[in-house]
């Protein structure tokens, strides 16, 4: 008897500690401690706690936060009693939680002033970054960063062996030729030869200089034709014509062939078997002075360095993408991570609303600006820069790479805010379905032609239309 | 007089003793299963009652908010996933047949090895022991490690990858194109779905009783045959068993593509899409749809087989 009746205790006890243990738990709120969760990706976490700090200096207002990387999986749970007040990440379906009601709208901080610009927060931002969060008349989230992408290089080695950095397409393929022919002895007992470009299976980071080929192709008016997913006609039934590769989409094509010209039917430009390499190594390889080039996006500093656990000996910047031919008269830059979003949620007290805009708008100030470039080393906010003096930062040859990049290229995203590509996001993009095709045609190129690709990828949007165009609501 | 009083009082006693007892067993059978009957109510009944709901509503993105349920929404939700399969949209023809394959792999590939294996386990070849703890080992670790694994041994770099690589083939693309990769996950489930079906097949194998296979022995009996036809009837409801439980893979088998081969979408299962379809939170009565369309499909056709099994070898006991 004594035995059952000492059971249940200890059964309740146990379920309480299981349930009880959860990791994420948050400390309970206090009146004056705001709540502050960011994906925990390559802009480390340096970044957040220094500007924590500056915050807290400033108004008094302390503010815990985290660093997640399983964020996205439970959001959208999260928000319906969010455990934080702001939330910082990539991948944000906030328009399906502002249609919810699961967000605080943010008209008012749009409107108001950020502290020591003269500018409201709404002026503030980067050129299309209001446009792109407006949801149903209101907005629902800030633009996070300001992204660039390409080609990084190891800057002493260029220097050491006098390549120039190359401004054409010609230039490159000439300059990974040189570099193979040399044969640098590099690595422990310099058994390894330097390669050219090192990549991984983390083959998405080659849409940065792909991207920006297809721009410097097509043009900004053709990709924001591909934007508004709508036919020749203006119809929205017909909207997979802009995938079409003698159409609206023979540049990307092109662009893709410029890729599977230099890369796909040259292995010896690249490490040795990169699609069945991991990020981290193809990192290592960067880091370590094994390769002179990386395809990376404005996080590259501090991500390489965290990946490989190697800290930088020398140099590196972010080259412009090299022109695709000599018609080409702009540089461009795409902004990697354009889409990625702040949103406060809506199930959070009144007084945390106003300390969650209110640092928001802090964000937008020059101190905070300024903070992010240091400590995120070289990723920029999706603010103006224009008024912020980096000053001493611009002495780091990554940061002032990426600023020129930010401020002497034409500017270009691909968030469309069509309603079909909204509702189908992972599957209405560049690469249709989200299927890449940089590994597989590196190994086996004449299984995935330009022209086989582009019929691919134009036959798969043809027939998932009108799929897409239901699950959206969409009609003509 | 004293002593039938007495008996009276003590049998009330006894009578009541034993009412206290029952009514404190009961009060602590019913704690004790308690959770285990609401965990039921809630994640098999509940939500597969509310997978049901789903399945007869749509999903209005805009508004955030799904269409009261009707059959019509039914229909249209069908509609859409016999389009998408037909129209190969998201890779549905390739998940539908991806996930066939599964039957063949677990039920005439994996379980075979099995009954082989095991046979020679029972039969206590040298080191059976250590064969025991290899073929289970897979069987308990957590799947994203034996992926991992998998993948880092067969790939380039390593152990296996290099030899085979010697061999001349090219393992660096084994995960990358879709039909190696589909491959890859074929042989990966073999490898590591025989250790389950080994330690249940050598269970049903060690209750033949020792004097039927004494008496073959006696008999001269070889073992070929003893295996066909003493041993092979005599476990064959644990061989029903699992061949029942492979034709459930074709459901149940959804994250091995996943982990193995990302890239390759036309190796997604039926249960991997549900997944990840259901991991955006949004639209869910299309996963739904799929999952109750799949279940009415499958459901009748495991129980057809299982009964056309048990035709072969009378249930025998002992």
């Amino acid at each position: 008897m004594k035995k059952k009746l000492l059971i249940l205790p200890l059964m309740a006890l146990t379920v309480g500690t299981v349930t009880g243990c959860n990791k994420n738990s948050v400390a309970p709120r206090s009146g004056s401690s705001l709540m502050v969760c960011v994906y925990d990706g390559g802009y480390g976490t340096e970044w957040i706690k220094q500007v924590a700090l500056d915050y807290e200096a400033k108004t008094g207002v302390h503010v815990e936060w985290a660093a997640d990387q399983n964020i996205l999986t439970r959001l959208q749970t999260d928000l319906k009693s969010p455990s934080y007040d702001i939330y910082m990440s990539h991948d944000i379906s906030w328009q399906s939680y502002a249609a919810q009601g699961l967000l605080e709208p943010l008209d008012d901080l749009y409107e108001s002033e950020v502290e020591g610009t003269g500018k409201t927060f709404k002026q503030r931002l980067t050129s299309g970054a209001a446009e792109i969060s407006k949801f149903n008349d209101h907005y629902y989230k800030s633009c996070y960063t300001l992204g660039a992408g390409g080609f990084v290089y190891n800057v002493d080695l260029f220097e050491q062996h006098n390549w120039n950095i190359p401004t054409t397409y010609d230039e490159l393929t000439s300059l990974c030729q040189t570099i193979v022919a040399a044969d640098i002895p590099v690595g422990a007992g310099g058994l390894n030869s330097l390669v050219p470009i090192a990549w991984s299976s983390t083959e998405f980071y080659w849409d940065y200089p792909v991207f920006e080929w297809w721009a410097q192709l097509a043009g900004l008016e053709k990709i924001e034709k591909w934007k508004s997913m709508q036919g020749t006609d203006g119809k929205n039934s017909t909207g997979y014509q802009v995938y079409d590769p003698n159409g609206n989409y023979k540049e990307f094509i092109q662009a893709y062939e410029m890729w599977y010209n230099l890369i796909a039917l040259n292995h010896s430009f690249s490490n040795n078997n990169p699609q069945d390499t991991v990020l981290n190594n193809a990192c290592a390889l960067f880091a370590s002075g094994q390769a002179a080039m990386i395809p990376y996006a404005q996080w590259a500093k501090w991500e390489i360095q965290s990946n490989s656990g190697t800290q930088f000996t020398f140099d590196i910047a972010m080259m412009k993408t090299p022109r695709a031919n000599s018609s080409v008269t702009t540089d461009y830059n795409y902004n990697v991570g354009f889409g990625d979003s702040i949103i406060v949620g809506k199930n959070i007290p009144e007084e945390s609303k106003v300390m969650a805009k209110d640092f928001i708008r802090y964000l937008a100030g020059k101190e905070a600006c300024k903070t992010f470039v240091e400590k995120a080393r070289g990723a920029f906010l999706a603010f103006d820069y224009s008024i912020v003096d980096l000053g001493d930062l611009l002495n780091d040859k990554y940061i002032a790479s990426v600023y020129s990049k930010l401020t002497t290229c034409t500017q270009f995203n691909l968030v469309s805010t069509a309603q079909i590509a909204i509702v189908n996001a992972s599957a209405i993009m560049p690469w249709i379905d989200n299927d890449y095709y940089y590994a597989k045609a590196f190994a086996k190129p004449s299984d995935y032609t330009p022209s086989v690709i582009g019929a691919a990828i134009y036959s798969s949007a043809q027939k998932s239309w009108p799929s897409w165009m239901q699950r959206a609501g969409v009609h003509d | 007089m004293t002593r039938i009083v007495e008996s009276e009082e003590t049998s009330q006693k006894k009578r009541k003793n034993r009412r206290f007892r029952i009514k404190t067993s009961s009060v602590f059978v019913f704690v004790m299963l308690i959770y285990s009957v609401l965990h039921f109510l809630v994640m098999w009944v509940g939500v597969n009652a509310n997978s049901i709901l789903l399945s007869f509503k749509t999903y209005d993105f805009f508004t955030g908010t799904y269409t009261d349920p009707s059959f019509e929404n039914f229909i249209s939700n069908l509609k859409m996933i016999f389009y998408n399969i037909d129209n190969n949209v998201n890779h549905y023809k390739d998940m539908l047949l991806s996930s066939l394959a599964f039957f063949i792999v677990s039920c005439f590939v994996t379980l075979p090895i099995a009954l082989f294996f095991s046979y020679f386990i029972f039969k206590k070849i040298l080191a059976n022991g250590f064969f025991k703890v290899i073929f289970f080992l897979p069987s308990i670790i957590p799947l994203i490690i034996l992926t991992t694994v998998f993948s880092i041994s067969v790939g380039s770099k390593g152990p296996v990858g290099q030899l085979l690589t010697q061999m001349g083939l090219q393992p660096e693309n084994f995960f990358i194109e879709d039909k190696s990769a589909q491959w890859m996950i074929w042989i990966f489930c073999v490898w590591a779905g025989i250790g389950y079906d080994v330690i249940l097949l050598t269970a049903g194998m060690s209750r033949i009783p020792r004097d039927i296979l004494e008496s073959c022995k006696m008999d001269g009996v070889p073992t070929f045959k003893e295996f066909l036809y003493i041993v092979i009837p005599l476990t064959w409801s644990t061989i029903t068993t699992l061949f029942i439980f492979g034709m459930m893979s074709v459901f149940t088998v959804f994250l091995q593509p996943f982990y193995l081969a990302p890239a390759a979408q036309s190796t997604w299962t039926i249960g991997t899409h549900i997944y990840f379809e259901a991991r955006g939170g949004i639209a869910l009565n299309e996963p739904a749809t799929m999952g109750i369309f799949y279940s009415l499909i499958g459901a009748p056709i495991i129980v057809g087989a299982r009964a056309l099994m048990n035709r072969f070898f009378k249930e025998v006991s002992y």
